[in-house]
């Protein structure tokens, strides 16, 4: 039988490719934001959600959402009362959300999958998650369209933002959302402990062909869709976790990536050198 | 036409005082150096001037009017100390980064219409640059990145410009170079020009007036 004949492949492919467009524009802003570590803290704390989730009998992709939301305020909290330690916000939020997540997760009972939400499963992913996760992830592609240019200015220099005119501080606290809200939604199909990975690789891969930051925004979801495709086909055929298949086909992408780049900049030289002699 | 008014203003860093009673009138199109050694409060008077700190005493009026109303700061451009390094490691090319000085004009998705291309070319020719559009930012050097987030300083055309310290990472040739085009662009663009610096060369041969805060004097050149 051929990959698109089942259903739930046909339903991977679809969020997985939602997914992918939305992770790296997310992933390259918090790059260059140099917060690659917010990523982290919301995935991890996704995981309480998720696991009050099944505990309680709601849809768990909207208790990793209301999570990450929640840790998103707990984060500007802390760091408004230590403006001098930001990351120790992050750091704690991260261990309660954690430590949440651990206590709540031993009173699921066992058939509910919790297991799978650590690194992500595509056979769970059902017609009314399809349809959840694709809405929020266009509602997720629109915002961001409507707020690029002042995430572009804000990233390069908050200041002159400011005198341009940009509301920083809303700016910034919109991204953040748009942060969690996609964590939580990435959570099930992607696995919590990995989609941070899948954030920050495009963006990593992206930047080593060295074009200007919309370019490099555009290259960034090519590589979210081509780890994605190859990643989903992968786990198909050798019955692998998707998730981890993803993040692992990113990462060896990233080495070749790095690995052309050297050799093109070695020939580059060499090249060079010739001349000159 | 006083495009800057300073009167008595003093500053103190908890305990350390550091402007006392500083006293300066800049004119339209003057070019003002602020001289002093490192910590005299050079960049403090600008962040004064920009309203990023409330002097401690002391009035200060921008286009005649009381610092803490007014609003209108798309007349003032300001490049930073550190704006080259803030800038050398982020993906963009040169005309995204004098684009992003058209913000406010720019639309949803940030497509250019004909007249804000033709205002980036203008700025970048202004600056010797406009054979670099395409190129990325962090691929040129120290004198040309300057030069860059010059004509993204002057796209808006400001009625004033504050530089901080612009030539600290660049060679004496490039240094030169840029506090010419200064120059040229306070005499023929009539903008007003306040720079803080260390460089001699600037206070001697290309500004109007000096304000050294090591002593707190102001000079007038050629008076």
């Amino acid at each position: 039988m051929n990959i698109f004949d089942y259903a739930f492949m046909q339903r991977a492919f679809i969020v997985g490719i939602a997914l992918a467009v939305i992770i790296p524009l997310i992933g390259l802003i918090m790059v260059l934001k140099r917060s690659s570590m917010i990523g982290d803290t919301l995935a991890h704390t996704s995981l309480a959600g998720v696991a009050a989730g099944l505990l309680i009998g709601f849809n768990p992709i909207v208790g990793a959402i209301v999570a990450c939301i929640i840790a998103v305020f707990a984060i500007e909290a802390i760091q408004k009362k230590l403006p001098k330690n930001r990351d120790l916000g992050m750091a704690v939020v991260l261990t309660i959300g954690i430590s949440v997540a651990g206590l709540l997760s031993t009173h699921i009972p066992s058939g509910m999958n919790f297991n799978s939400f650590l690194f992500g499963s595509i056979s769970l992913v059902s017609q009314n998650d399809l349809i959840l996760i694709v809405s929020i992830a266009a509602v997720i592609l629109l915002v961001f369209l409507a707020i690029v240019k002042d995430l572009y200015l804000i990233t390069l220099d908050e200041r002159m933002a400011k005198l341009s005119g940009v509301k920083v501080s809303i700016i910034n606290f919109i991204f953040t959302l748009l942060t969690a809200i996609t964590v939580g939604i990435a959570s099930k199909t992607v696995g919590a402990l990995i989609v941070s990975s899948l954030m920050i690789l495009p963006a990593a891969c992206a930047m080593q062909f060295e074009k200007g930051f919309f370019a490099t925004l555009f290259i960034s979801i090519g590589f979210g869709l081509l780890y994605t495709i190859v990643g989903l086909v992968v786990a198909f055929y050798t019955d692998q976790r998707a998730g981890a298949t993803i993040v692992l086909i990113g990462a060896i992408i990233f080495v070749v990536v790095v690995l052309i780049k050297w050799l093109i900049n070695k020939i580059r030289l060499h090249k060079l050198g010739t001349k000159n002699e | 036409m006083n495009v800057i008014t300073i009167e008595n203003v003093s500053f103190s860093y908890e305990t350390h005082d550091v402007l006392e009673r500083v006293n300066l009138i800049i004119k339209k199109g003057e070019f003002l150096a602020i001289l002093g050694s490192n910590g005299a409060g050079k960049t403090t008077l600008l962040k004064i001037i920009l309203g990023d700190l409330k002097p401690t005493s002391g009035t200060i009026l921008i286009f005649n009017e009381e610092l803490k109303n007014f609003r209108d700061w798309t007349k003032i451009s300001y490049l930073s100390q550190n704006a080259t390094s803030n800038v050398a490691s982020f993906p963009t090319t040169v005309k995204e980064l004098v684009a992003s000085n058209l913000h406010s004009e720019l639309g949803l998705f940030r497509f250019l219409n004909k007249i804000q291309k033709e205002k980036i070319k203008k700025a970048l020719e202004l600056v010797g640059m406009e054979q670099y559009q395409n190129r990325l930012f962090s691929k040129l050097s120290g004198g040309q990145m300057q030069r860059v987030l010059l004509a993204r300083s002057l796209i808006n055309e400001p009625e004033i410009l504050i530089l901080d310290e612009p030539t600290s990472a660049l060679d004496e040739q490039s240094s030169s170079s840029l506090f010419a085009l200064l120059k040229t662009i306070s005499k023929e663009k009539q903008t007003t020009i306040v720079i803080s610096t260390h460089s001699q060369e600037c206070s001697k041969y290309h500004c109007d007036k000096v304000l050294n805060l090591d002593s707190v004097t102001l000079m007038e050149q050629g008076k």
